[in-house]
């Protein structure tokens, strides 16, 4: 206490004052102070509330995390099988060349003629051939190097393979397919 | 707390759900398939879709291309062919282009077009994997789709197999589809097919020009040539 005497020696009145009332014992009501603890905590959210929110949001983010990582893995893994194909091809590459062939049928009576294949989706509507004499139709098709089938289609629903060109094996529908190759770059 | 433990399970397996849906996603668009079931919008039946898609994801899944299923689709289509039809149709491509994957070895999308094609007219798998060895490093879309023509024609498959190789090692691919234009024309003419792949017929000095070639140590039996016919 003489220590504390001495130490505010230095000090006017009013930080006498101060000091003073900071070292006065501080009388702590136990039970009241339990009281006001536990009435703060019953302001609170009940936990189990606040923990399911919590649970809930953290749910959806790693819901979201979830799919954002399977878009990302998804992505890394078509680029990796992607690459993969390519690799599949290290025989000489056909270049991408185009021909324009000519298909031709003496079809007569007809009043339309198309030709539907591999190369236009079967479509019987998108490759009219045109009449270039009495009974005589033809297109001319740009078509890549490769193996395509077809089939010419007469009035819109006569189906009747090429005469002039080798037939396929069957369809798979009970019909030929006539067969047009193209070459590409191969040598002998 | 239990509820919610499970409810993060739940969301976690149908997140992992999702996830396997994108990578199954991911399979059929790596080989262009989905550009390619695209072809299938506005023609093809919802139900039928669905199921050429579930054959087109595993033909993806193995590196094989979707193009001719959906292709064999549409001609099924434009056909008139019920769904059903189009379908064994279309698993008989998803097959075929398998075997002819594991016969070839790698190999372009137009091989295995053309492959299939042969396969079908009655080349073995044997018979690709030997037309690989004896042609390396050549493009086989033209040998195989001759090849596919000379047994569709008539010839015996053993014999298409050595008339193709030997004249594929003499000539650029061209050249090949004019002989196999030429066969053709000689069989449509009457001459036997075994005989009009091995003579030609419509080209002067064809004969001289041709070799019978040996393909696996086994020479294919080879008629003898007959007197150039009178056109």
């Amino acid at each position: 206490m003489a220590d504390e005497m001495d130490d505010t020696q230095g000090l006017d009145a009013t930080e006498q004052r101060f000091v003073a009332r900071l070292r006065a014992p501080m009388v702590v009501d136990a039970d009241a102070f339990d009281a006001r603890v536990m009435a703060a905590v019953r302001r609170e959210p009940a936990f189990g509330r606040s923990g399911r929110r919590g649970a809930r949001r953290m749910v959806a983010v790693l819901s979201v995390g979830a799919v954002a990582l399977a878009a990302v893995v998804a992505f890394i893994m078509i680029g990796r099988v992607d690459s993969t194909v390519h690799e599949q091809h290290p025989v000489k590459m056909v270049r991408a060349a185009v021909s324009t062939v000519r298909f031709t049928l003496i079809a007569s009576g007809a009043s339309q003629v198309a030709v539907a294949g591999s190369f236009n989706g079967w479509n019987a509507a998108a490759t009219p051939l045109r009449r270039i004499d009495k009974n005589t139709w033809a297109a001319d098709i740009p078509l890549g190097a490769g193996r395509y089938v077809y089939q010419f289609v007469i009035d819109g629903h006569r189906w009747v393979p090429d005469p002039q060109a080798p037939r396929d094996a069957g369809d798979d529908f009970g019909a030929t397919n006539s067969v047009v190759t193209v070459a590409g770059s191969g040598s002998a | 707390m239990m509820k919610m433990t499970k409810r993060f399970i739940d969301t976690v397996a149908v997140s992992l759900a999702v996830m396997t849906f994108v990578l199954g996603a991911g399979s059929v668009a790596n080989a262009q398939g989905v550009g390619a079931l695209r072809q299938l919008d506005g023609r093809a039946s919802a139900s039928l879709k669905a199921q050429v898609t579930v054959v087109a994801d595993s033909v993806a899944r193995a590196g094989l291309p979707v193009a001719p299923l959906v292709d064999k689709t549409l001609e099924g289509i434009s056909k008139g062919a019920d769904a059903n039809r189009i379908m064994v149709a279309v698993r008989g491509v998803a097959n075929d282009l398998g075997i002819a994957r594991r016969a070839l070895g790698p190999s372009s999308d137009t091989e295995l077009a053309a492959a299939v094609a042969a396969l079908r007219a009655g080349s073995t798998p044997a018979d690709l994997t030997q037309l690989r060895k004896d042609l390396p490093g050549r493009q086989l879309v033209v040998p195989l789709s001759v090849l596919a023509s000379l047994i569709v024609d008539g010839a015996p498959a053993p014999s298409a197999m050595v008339a193709v190789v030997a004249n594929a090692r003499q000539r650029n691919d061209s050249d090949l589809l004019a002989y196999g234009r030429i066969v053709s024309h000689d069989i449509a003419g009457g001459v036997a097919p075994l005989t009009a792949i091995t003579t030609m017929h419509a080209t002067p000095n064809a004969l001289n020009t041709f070799k019978p070639a040996s393909i696996g140590g086994k020479t294919a039996p080879l008629p003898v040539p007959i007197p150039k016919l009178k056109p």
